[in-house]
């Protein structure tokens, strides 16, 4: 949701989404509550009591037990109220339903995400669910502490090493939703993160039938595994290639076979060519991935 | 009668002062130079995270800002911040006391304190430590090349001298009274002293251990929390907010106190409720050891532990809540004079108030599922850290100042500082709530562009902050050479044993052993405090 230029409100795109802001609002109410009225008197005394004004100053009260007691025991039964709802809505959150539609395996590594899908589909950084179905993700990590968070869906559970971790949701919304690593877990922890795309379950069942893995998918991975992140994302002096949404695709292409026909100003020509290296299709892939990058 | 600054002047007699007020003042000149450092290295953050690209620095180069930024301000900052300083040269003077109880343990306080400060720098030098402050294992154990045992043995040392000042300030406060200052006549900043030097001394220990358990497997490959060795990951977590929970508290209380004794001072009336102030910082001090799993809830601790600490942090946030409401009921019926320690001490009211309220939505837990790790337990923290406690730490700074040194300093500059640093302060931590509600991670180096407007801001509002905190510190210093002159009791304060000592006041503080009955200079709350320590 937005307010002109300022969003205020993240989408709501899983099942528990809904519970989640509402118990938000509800301790949102009560904190608001408290906040204003102790605003409230305060400028009020600061206004009414101001040095030199003629108000009543008498025999100023050192101390009132009953009122002590008053705000004790309010703002404790208050908070109680808050923990239960909270609490409740917790244990939804965290408590495993019996069954589950799909079970994603997920692991968590420096610095990216695997999904594994029952069918043998393998994906990088990007999560394909069906929409309205029940999924869980179990998921580990394989080096240090992440931690999975879908914002538009209010989930979020650390991943660790050496034992499984599970989340659960239901998809509520199709669409493309970001997922991050929460958890500091070393040098490129912010770019550690990627997309959630919920289908419908039909395009869901063609798309793990087909293995249509979308090219800026396989773009991303080529990215990943011939090092090209080591550099542009890592500590070298390497362009970051971002915005490069309305880059010209010779030009793109150019700068991986032939890095040193143009070099970037500012930059050492200490790109490697790789030409030969990568097949066309696999220069596509990349160029897609390439002009995806926010 | 000469004052403990026109003494012998020597570099020696400085560095080998057994004088509290002095001692203040190495910990007072150490610790602003950490604050120098560690704002440095925010402004370097804010620039970077003004544009969603990771473009000014290196991702290696932020998160080792963000580790210094977050080590410095904590154990090289704020904890010794109001204690140390304001703590060291009050403590005895509000009781009535010629010094602290072990004058010599105060120094080797203070070298220990600086040693510890060195080794941090040091590992700052070598190439600085990329871990967050909070060290979480196996990254930092394992997986880390940065300098995390020497920045670990730099924390480890310095939490020697939380352990000496806590232990010294417990004794002197048991055993120091002057005569007739009783438990429930004490100003309530000792109190609050008093409630933090109990967390030091309890739960710096753990800290300790910790770090050793750290240097132990990093070292050694003795597996103690990495997995692949057979360790548990979540230990560490335990143990270390077991550690952190309670040192929030210890970077909270102090700063309670300092405003528990401006209030009232400049409401012109006793601060309202004095025993449930005092006896809430204990309470805080207490059940602060009890809630360190609330910082756990998504970590994968049992959902039920989950459930328990839910509920134990809903309750620690009561006290504080009862002290916010003392302090506003202590306006009523006043004569409020708004000179600049007084903005400050409701600059933190009301800022402690949001953080506080705040911490509910995250002790809430289903609320903190979404927001844990995110920028809005950045703002909470800040808003408690920069906005309660620093504020409060210029607060008393601005109304001891004159006491300390014996000048004044030029109020229409002290006014407008507080006033941009509370406007600064809001710009730059506000919008991260909201970019927190939206889902922005915290520790990142780069980010996605829909939330560029609020990092915007942000950045925005902490130039202001900038300029907020510069301004006092030339024209504190300005005043120290220029300023004229402060009589014994500059602001008409109607309680406190310090204003009743000459400014800046004797070496040996008292000429004479106070004896309360004598005092006739206006004392009327220290009455009326006896009045009600009698009722209790
Ligand atoms: C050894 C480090 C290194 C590796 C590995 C590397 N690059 Fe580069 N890259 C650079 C540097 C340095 C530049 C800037 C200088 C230049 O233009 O040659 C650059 C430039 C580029 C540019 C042009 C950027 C612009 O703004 O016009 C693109 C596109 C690019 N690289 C893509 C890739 C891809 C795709 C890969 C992997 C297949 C890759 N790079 C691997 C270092 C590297
Ligand atoms: C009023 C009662 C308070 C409550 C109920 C409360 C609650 C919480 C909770 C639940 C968290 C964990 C959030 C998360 O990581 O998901 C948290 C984090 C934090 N709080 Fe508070 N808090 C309170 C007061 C304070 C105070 C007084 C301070 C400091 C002076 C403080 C400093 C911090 C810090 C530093 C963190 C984050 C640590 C980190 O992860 O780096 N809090 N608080
Ligand atoms: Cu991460
Ligand atoms: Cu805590």
């Amino acid at each position: 949701m937005k307010l002109g230029p300022f969003p205020i409100w993240p989408q709501l795109a899983a099942s528990e989404a809904g519970g989640v802001d509402f118990v938000t609002l509800v301790v949102l109410g009560i904190c608001s509550f408290f906040a204003l009225a102790v605003l409230f008197c305060m400028v009020f005394f600061l206004v009414l009591y101001r040095q030199g004004s003629p108000a009543d100053r008498a025999a100023p009260p050192l101390s009132n037990n009953r009122l002590e007691i008053g705000w004790i025991v309010l703002p404790t039964l208050l908070s109680l109220g808050l923990f239960w709802v909270g609490a409740r809505e917790y244990y939804r959150l965290y408590q495993l339903p019996e069954s589950t539609d799909v079970t994603v395996d997920v692991v968590g590594k420096q610095w990216m995400w695997i999904a594994h899908y029952s069918n043998g589909t393998k994906e990088i950084n990007r999560l394909h669910l069906p929409l309205g179905k029940r999924v869980t993700l179990r998921m580990i990590s394989q080096d240090v502490i992440h931690s999975l968070f879908i914002p538009d869906f209010r989930v979020k559970h650390d991943v660790l090493p050496g034992r499984y971790t599970y989340l659960w949701f239901q998809p509520t919304r199709v669409g493309q939703f970001r997922l991050f690593c929460a958890e500091f877990c070393g040098t490129s922890h912010a770019a550690m993160g990627g997309w959630v795309e919920v289908m419908t379950p039909e395009d869901f069942q063609r798309w793990q039938d087909g293995g249509q893995v979308d090219p800026v998918q396989r773009g991303k991975l080529l990215f990943q595994q011939h090092g090209c992140q080591g550099c542009h994302e890592g500590s070298v002096a390497a362009p970051r290639l971002q915005n490069l949404a309305k880059a010209d695709e010779d030009d793109l292409r150019r700068s991986i076979v032939d890095p040193n026909a143009e070099v970037v100003p500012g930059f050492q020509s200490i790109m490697p060519s790789y030409a030969g290296r990568l097949n066309e299709e696999q220069i596509l892939d990349l160029i897609a991935y390439l002009r995806s990058r926010p | 009668m000469t004052s403990y600054l026109s003494g012998p002047v020597s570099w020696k007699a400085w560095l080998l002062t057994e004088d509290h007020k002095r001692i203040a003042w190495l910990y007072l000149i150490s610790i602003s130079v950490f604050f120098v450092i560690g704002g440095l290295a925010a402004t370097l953050m804010r620039l970077e995270l003004a544009t969603p690209a990771g473009d000014l620095v290196e991702a290696d180069i932020y998160n080792r800002l963000f580790t210094l930024h977050g080590t410095v301000m904590v154990w090289l900052f704020l904890i010794p911040a109001i204690p140390n300083t304001l703590g060291n040269f009050l403590l005895p003077l509000m009781i009535g006391a010629r010094d602290v109880a072990f004058p010599r343990l105060n120094l080797l306080s203070w070298y220990v304190f600086s040693a510890g400060g060195l080794l941090v720098l040091w590992s700052l030098l070598a190439g600085g430590v990329d871990t967050g402050w909070t060290f979480y294992t196996p990254y930092s154990t394992t997986y880390t090349n940065s300098h995390v045992i020497l920045m670990a043995a730099g924390i480890f040392v310095t939490g020697f001298s939380s352990i000496f000042t806590g232990l010294n300030f417990m004794v002197t406060i048991h055993k120091m009274r002057a005569p007739g200052m009783t438990w429930f006549r004490m100003p309530l900043f000792c109190w609050s002293l008093y409630a933090t030097s109990l967390i030091m001394v309890l739960a710096t220990p753990v800290l300790a251990c910790t770090l050793i358990l750290i240097a132990a497997e990093r070292l050694f490959g003795v597996g103690i929390f990495d997995p692949a060795l057979g360790g548990d990951p979540l230990l560490f977590q335990h143990l270390f907010w077991f550690y952190s929970h309670p040192a929030v508290y210890i970077m909270i209380l102090p700063g309670m106190g300092v405003v528990s004794e401006i209030l009232p001072c400049f409401a012109g009336r006793p601060v309202f409720g004095y025993a449930y102030i005092a006896v809430a910082s204990l309470a805080i001090a207490v059940l602060g050891f009890i809630v360190w799993g609330h910082h756990m809830f998504v970590s994968g601790q049992s959902l039920y532990a989950g459930l328990i600490f839910s509920f134990l942090s809903f309750l620690v946030a009561v006290p504080s809540g009862i002290k916010v409401f003392n302090w506003t009921a202590s306006l009523y019926k006043a004569s409020i004079r708004l000179q600049t320690p007084m903005l400050y001490a409701l600059g933190f009211i009301g800022l402690f108030t949001i953080g506080g309220l705040t911490g509910l939505f995250l002790a809430t837990l289903a609320v903190d599922v979404h927001l844990h790790d995110t920028y809005f337990v950045v703002a909470h923290f800040h808003f408690i850290m920069v906005g309660g406690m620093l504020m409060a730490y210029l607060g008393g700074l601005h109304f001891w100042w004159p006491k300390m040194t014996g000048r004044l300093y030029h109020e229409g500059l002290g006014k407008m500082s507080a006033l941009l640093i509370f406007l600064g302060f809001n710009l730059t931590f506000m919008p991260q709530f909201l970019l927190g509600y939206l889902g922005m991670p915290r520790r990142y180096h780069s980010y996605p562009p829909e939330f560029q407007l609020y990092n915007l801001l942000s950045s925005a509002g902490a130039t202001f902050l900038a300029v907020g905190y510069l301004l006092p510190l030339t024209y504190l210093t300005w005043s120290l050479f220029r300023g004229t002159r402060s009589e014994e009791n500059p602001w008409d304060a109607h309680h406190g044993l310090e204003w009743a000592a000459s400014s800046p006041p004797p070496a040996h503080n008292f000429v004479e052993p106070p004896r309360l009955e004598d005092l006739d200079w206006g004392m009327a709350p220290l009455l009326t405090s006896v009045r009600l320590g009698g009722a209790l």
